[in-house]
């Protein structure tokens, strides 16, 4: 009798199993399980390729180092082919939390991105698309460039979100900038990070981390840095590394900001914001002025 | 002082002279001299048609038979990091510079990589190489004896590189990589390219260990590249500018610039410095190009160069 009990709670085991295809992105489960063997016409071929920490030098040579400092763990990458029409393939690159995560999904879509109609955010290009998926950011691409193509991405897409549960944690620093007034925003980690938005110093700053809106002819950085907390002295710094490149010029110093320009005649504008260094970036004092006004009231009204 | 020759130190500074000038005269201009005069430095052909614009971006600097030998045993390095659009070197490029190669009469042409065979197949780049009459020889990345530690007396922060030892086993090398943006440097092209022949342990040095990517890092990766450069020198680079992307690279997806370009020369600073101006880079923004134009490698000032711009 107990051996068939022991059979019945096992069989029982294997429906619950079989019928859970949800797996959670909390980065526990092996990502090799979020990619099944067939969806609908396409194909899984080969075994997909995993690669862990340092590998990732192997897997994307120069481009590794930034994935790494927003916190890389693993990377999946598999390909599906649909016999005739082509191939897609399927990265997922997992992170060390769902921050990092959202930070390198920002980054990689250059701050421009929406929601999935199931809330999922994510990006689409004319041949790929980017969607974050909990400490997941997933990456789906045309090999072969065409209309099926095309809609199998979607379908990979639609496939994944469905199997993949996931919740976005977006970073304090990141929820400073304003969606509404600015439509590409990027979390970034990092001088390289930075570099990649917006070419500001020469130097090494020492910025730890921060968030970027930008938006037409208005840009907004919000950064954290490492060195002390004393907020004069991270604008004392600051105004070191600028007034070091030849290209700003006419320094106004009041208070807790500091205005100048670089030599396109745009204006940069550095203020002192809660905790944070907040530079905006525009074509006059005034619009700057605004700018900065603005983000100190929503970052008041956001938590 | 510093200048005191001991036995031992004459011993190693020998090794090191008699090691470098191997790999310097194994590939060097003497014998495949710079064509001079008439020619231009850099020749640029724009057209839908790949193939056709390879053949005759070779064809205004002098044609193939300038570089290539009778008999000549050649290899090239393409760039097959990843079948995503506009990240590895065309497949019609490769096929136009075998065939261009086994015209001139090369005895052989090989294309030597250590990426794995998967890679070649799915960019379509082995296909096009066999039916052009090359063949593909790869070696195991992670296998360290297939390369062979080459000293780098230049280098600045590369003091010994690891190259394919397939490399030695010929004649010549041609350069044929894709340009493209990348995340760190901003830029990759010909003198990047040249890490496909550095052992990828070799190549993890020229990054920091501590993935901290701050300025130190780029420059740090930067010369490491333009040191690697001063000790491999291709006789021939064929630049893709056909298609290649503008962000997220080295590995993409990312947007997708397409200027139908193929450039070829011989400076591979000049090359470079050229392929940046196709997306508003500035070269001498660019730390490699710097770099390597501060080793003497070639002119960053395009100004002052015979470029040829036809579109067919």
């Amino acid at each position: 009798m107990l051996k068939y009990m022991g059979y019945a709670f096992l069989l029982l085991l294997l429906i619950i199993s079989l019928s859970n295809d949800r797996i959670s992105a909390d980065g526990t489960s092996d990502l090799s399980k979020l990619l099944p063997g067939q969806i609908k016409d396409w194909i899984l071929k080969d075994i997909p390729e995993v690669l862990r920490g340092d590998d990732l030098f192997l897997y994307i040579n120069g481009g590794a180092d930034i994935y790494h400092e927003y916190g890389f763990e693993e990377v999946i990458s598999a390909e599906y082919e649909q016999v005739g029409a082509g191939r897609i393939s399927v990265e997922i690159y997992k992170m060390k939390d769902t921050e990092s995560a959202f930070g390198i999904f920002t980054f990689r879509t250059g701050g421009k991105w929406g929601k999935t109609c199931i809330g999922n955010l994510y990006s689409s290009e004319d041949y790929y698309i980017n969607i974050l998926l909990g400490k997941n950011l997933v990456t789906i691409t045309s090999i072969d460039i065409n209309k099926i193509t095309e809609k199998g991405i979607e379908l990979i897409r639609k496939s994944l979100e469905r199997r993949i549960v996931s919740s976005v944690a977006y970073p304090k620093i990141a929820r400073t900038i304003d969606p509404e007034q600015y439509k590409n925003r990027i979390y970034f980690k990092g001088d390289l990070g930075m570099m990649n938005i917006y070419n500001l110093f020469s130097a090494e700053s020492g910025i730890l981390h921060g968030s970027s809106g930008i938006e037409k002819n208005s840009i907004i950085f919000v950064l954290e840095f490492d060195h002390g907390t004393n907020t004069r002295k991270k604008l004392d710094h600051l105004l070191t590394l600028f007034k070091a490149e030849e290209r700003y010029s006419e320094f106004t110093i009041k208070g807790q900001s500091i205005s100048f320009k670089d030599r396109n005649k745009k204006i940069l504008l550095l203020s002192v914001i809660k905790d944070y260094i907040v530079i905006n970036i525009g074509e006059n004092l005034t619009s700057c002025k605004k700018a900065a006004k603005n983000f100190t009231i929503y970052s008041l009204i956001t938590k | 002082m510093g200048g005191k020759i001991t036995r031992r130190s004459f011993i190693k500074r020998g090794a090191v002279l008699g090691a470098s000038s191997l790999l310097l005269t194994k590939f060097p201009e003497k014998i495949h001299p710079k064509p001079v005069l008439k020619i231009p430095d850099i020749s640029v052909v724009t057209g839908n048609d790949y193939y056709k614009n390879t053949i005759e971006a070779v064809s205004k600097i002098g044609g193939m038979k300038k570089y290539v030998g009778k008999g000549a045993k050649v290899t090239v390095l393409a760039n097959p990091q990843r079948p995503n659009p506009g990240a590895f070197t065309s497949p019609l490029v490769a096929g136009a510079v075998t065939e261009m190669c086994l015209n001139a009469g090369a005895s052989s042409v090989t294309f030597i990589s250590w990426m794995p065979v998967k890679a070649w197949e799915a960019t379509g780049l082995k296909q096009a190489v066999e039916k052009a009459g090359g063949k593909l020889e790869t070696v195991d990345l992670r296998d360290e004896s297939m390369f062979r530690p080459v000293p780098v007396p230049e280098g600045k922060i590369l003091k010994e590189a690891k190259i394919m030892k397939k490399l030695f086993e010929h004649d010549l090398l041609i350069n044929i990589p894709v340009t493209k943006d990348h995340i760190g440097n901003k830029f990759t092209g010909t003198m990047k390219n040249l890490m496909g022949l550095n052992s990828p342990k070799n190549n993890r040095t020229f990054h920091k260990s501590d993935w901290k990517t701050n300025r130190n890092s780029i420059i740090h990766l930067d010369q490491s590249i333009a040191d690697l450069n001063t000790v491999i020198t291709p006789v021939l680079s064929i630049v893709d500018a056909t298609e290649f992307i503008i962000t997220n690279g080295p590995f993409g997806p990312g947007k997708l610039l397409k200027p139908k370009k193929v450039i070829a020369g011989t400076d591979r600073i000049a090359l470079d410095s050229y392929c940046c101006k196709l997306w508003g880079l500035n070269p001498g923004n660019i730390v490699m190009i710097k770099k390597g134009f501060e080793h003497g490698l070639g002119s960053i000032d395009l100004s002052h160069l015979n470029i040829s711009e036809i579109l067919i």
